[in-house]
């Protein structure tokens, strides 16, 4: 829409310098010949008052002659021989005073006493111009500014009316490829989003460079403990930037449904797997690890990826933040109305504040200082959302319990 | 082994190029459409890596064009974007790999390895180390036909550590290859040396695991000759 008023801007523009110069010209012209006419008529007032033999009183052969100072303008009357009649306006030059000025010069006969005369106005061409060019530049301007005050209407006008479809554009339709993959629930965001996805995916490219740097800089066999230590200190520092640049990539990406969700996961080996890594770890913090998933809970609709990472961050939390000789418990129910995962621990509990932010889809948590990037949370709280699980934090000094309902609809019967 | 690395952000051609001359392949450059095309008509290759966001056309269309004349070349795709479309529609299109930027370069080796594995008809699946034997086909280790039993993770960690032995790997690179890029850092180091004093004490029931050393401060390596 922006270029559409640009380019019919543009023609305004093409037309108005192609027709305009001839209509100013001939709008001065006219104006000149309508002066002209309106001193023919004063003039002629003045003769009816006072008689033309006024205008003959030295000679009555030679006529009369009167120009200003700078031949700007002149009226000329003469008595004429023949009977001509004339009635005119026309630019012809005149020699004033040896001077060769071009005038548009009115002429008219008229008669007097039996006599024909013929008067005669001119006023310069000089002049005109003069205020064709005063008039041009006037125009001009106006229109430059009316041009650039439309510009900047139009633009911020667009900004409004369009920032509905932007949200549609930018966050509903990429990655639909079928009208069933268009989910009718209503967005809420802010350009802060857009910002933040834009900036993390052009950040990539530099990262890569600065991480394979590092890399071939550790694969150098001469380098110094001291040296190495600098290296690992950079790829450490590396290694963060990364995380938190994925981090965002992630949580944007689960927001705008840029996953696929039609896969069969078992909830079992989902939790088989997130106890592989992780009841090592808490075992060796000196704690307690129990694990109640005996039974496949086959989910429908789903994705194995997005289901562990869920589990793993609320696993990852528990054995983060409860000190031993605390316990932390995974366990899997099939109920009546679905399946629920688990996650019990006896740490020192999320703050509210925290939930609540996560809850209202904060981005960037205030007061994570327990959360190393604040993202573990969120990254759970909107892969729950995407896959339609309910999550609830029930939270206290004493535990955390976090708990995914996958619903009576989720569980495959088959 | 020759390869082409198409890639328009020049510093990051240049390190895998110097990473991978070092793992003796022989690289050549292209930093554009164009320039890939040429390069291509000039020669064949082993190895293609294809960055999709070149700046005068799209990497998807150079893969396709691309296995019209290097057919038995091994082609993984690189982006920044990451999305899932474009991993499928690459993989559609022929490529043998996907790495999202940013990568690691020994993931990115070990990726190559394991598609050169995978498409070459490479057969031995058995390596030997410190007296015992990984069958990376049945994903198994042994100690005279004694075989140990190692977790998923643990076999993943083993295994990344003998692709790239003789050399120091840092817990950053190990938990990106094993557990992907979500991890707190804090995490990552600690849950790491968890696993590997895990395969320690598993292989060390077997015979001495001395060659498997701890880099102080830094990460691990297989030293073997």
């Amino acid at each position: 829409m922006i270029l559409f008023n640009l380019l019919s801007k543009g023609v305004i523009l093409l037309v108005f310098f192609s027709v305009g110069p001839y209509l100013l010209k001939k709008y001065a012209l006219d104006y000149t010949d309508d002066r002209l006419l309106e001193k023919r008529s004063q003039v002629l007032e003045i003769i009816a008052d006072e008689g033309i033999e006024n205008f003959f009183q030295d000679d009555p052969e030679s006529g009369y002659g009167s120009y200003n100072l700078l031949k700007e303008e002149y009226i000329s009357l003469e008595r004429i021989v023949d009977n001509t009649t004339l009635d005119t306006i026309f630019n012809e030059e005149r020699i004033i005073e040896e001077d060769v000025v071009s005038y548009r010069v009115l002429a008219y006969t008229f008669q007097e006493g039996g006599n024909t005369y013929l008067l005669e106005i001119g006023r310069s061409l000089a002049t005109i111009q003069q205020i064709e060019k005063v008039i041009s530049s006037l125009i001009v301007a106006a229109f430059f500014i009316f041009i650039g005050i439309t510009i900047i209407m139009d633009t911020s006008f667009h900004g409004v009316i369009l920032r509905p479809f932007n949200k549609i554009i930018y966050k509903k339709i990429p990655e639909i490829r079928e009208p069933s993959q268009y989910t009718y629930e209503p967005i809420k965001t802010g350009t802060k989003d857009f910002k933040i996805l834009d900036e993390a995916i052009n950040s990539l490219t530099p990262i890569s460079v600065i991480q394979s740097k590092i890399e071939n800089m550790l694969s150098e066999s001469h380098l110094s403990p001291e040296e190495l230590q600098r290296l690992m200190d950079m790829q450490q520092t590396i290694q963060r930037f990364k995380h938190l640049v994925n981090s965002l990539l992630l949580i944007s990406k689960i927001s705008n449904a840029q996953y696929v969700k039609n896969e069969m996961v078992d909830l079992c080996q989902v939790v088989q797997e997130v106890i592989e890594t992780w009841e090592p770890v808490a075992r060796e913090k000196g704690l307690n690890f129990s694990v109640e998933a005996d039974v496949a809970v086959p989910i429908a609709n789903s994705n194995y990826s997005m289901v562990l990472m869920m589990i793993q961050n609320a696993v990852i939390n528990a054995i983060r933040y409860t000190t031993a000789p605390g316990s932390v418990s995974l366990t899997i129910s099939q109920r009546e109305h679905g399946a629920v995962v688990e996650v019990t621990d006896t740490g020192n509990g999320i703050p509210t504040t925290l939930i609540d932010q996560v809850k209202r889809g904060h981005v960037f948590l205030t007061d994570a200082k327990n959360d190393k990037s604040g993202f573990g949370l969120q990254i759970m709280h909107r892969i729950a959302t995407f896959l339609n699980v309910d999550l609830t934090i029930d939270s206290t000094d004493k535990g955390t319990i976090i708990r995914f309902d996958f619903g009576k609809d989720s569980v495959s019967t088959a | 082994m020759r390869t082409l690395i198409i890639e328009d952000q020049r510093e990051l051609a240049e390190e895998i190029k110097s990473y991978l001359q070092k793992e003796n392949f022989h690289c050549t450059l292209a930093h554009s459409y164009k320039e890939a095309t040429e390069k291509l008509a000039g020669g064949s290759f082993d190895f293609i890596l294809i960055d999709l966001g070149l700046p005068d056309g799209n990497g998807m269309d150079l893969l396709k064009e691309a296995k019209k004349t290097q057919e038995s070349a091994l082609y993984i795709i690189i982006t920044a974007r990451g999305e899932v479309q474009d991993k499928v529609e690459g993989l559609l299109s022929g490529a043998d790999d996907y790495l999202a930027k940013p990568f690691s370069l020994l993931e990115m080796k070990a990726r190559m390895q394991a598609i050169l594995r995978r498409k070459s008809g490479w057969n031995e699946t058995a390596i030997a180390f410190g007296g015992f034997t990984m069958d990376t086909q049945k994903r198994e280790v042994a100690h005279n036909g004694n075989v140990i039993e190692l977790t998923k993770k643990e076999f993943d960690l083993l295994y990344f550590l003998l692709i790239h032995k003789n050399k120091v790997i840092n817990r950053f690179q190990l938990a990106e290859h094993i557990w992907g890029e979500y991890f707190e850092d804090d995490h990552q180091s600690n849950f790491i040396d968890v696993h590997v004093k895990n395969v320690r004490k598993k292989l060390g029931s077997f015979a001495p695991v001395d060659w498997l050393e701890t880099v102080r401060g830094v990460g691990y390596r297989i030293q073997l000759l």
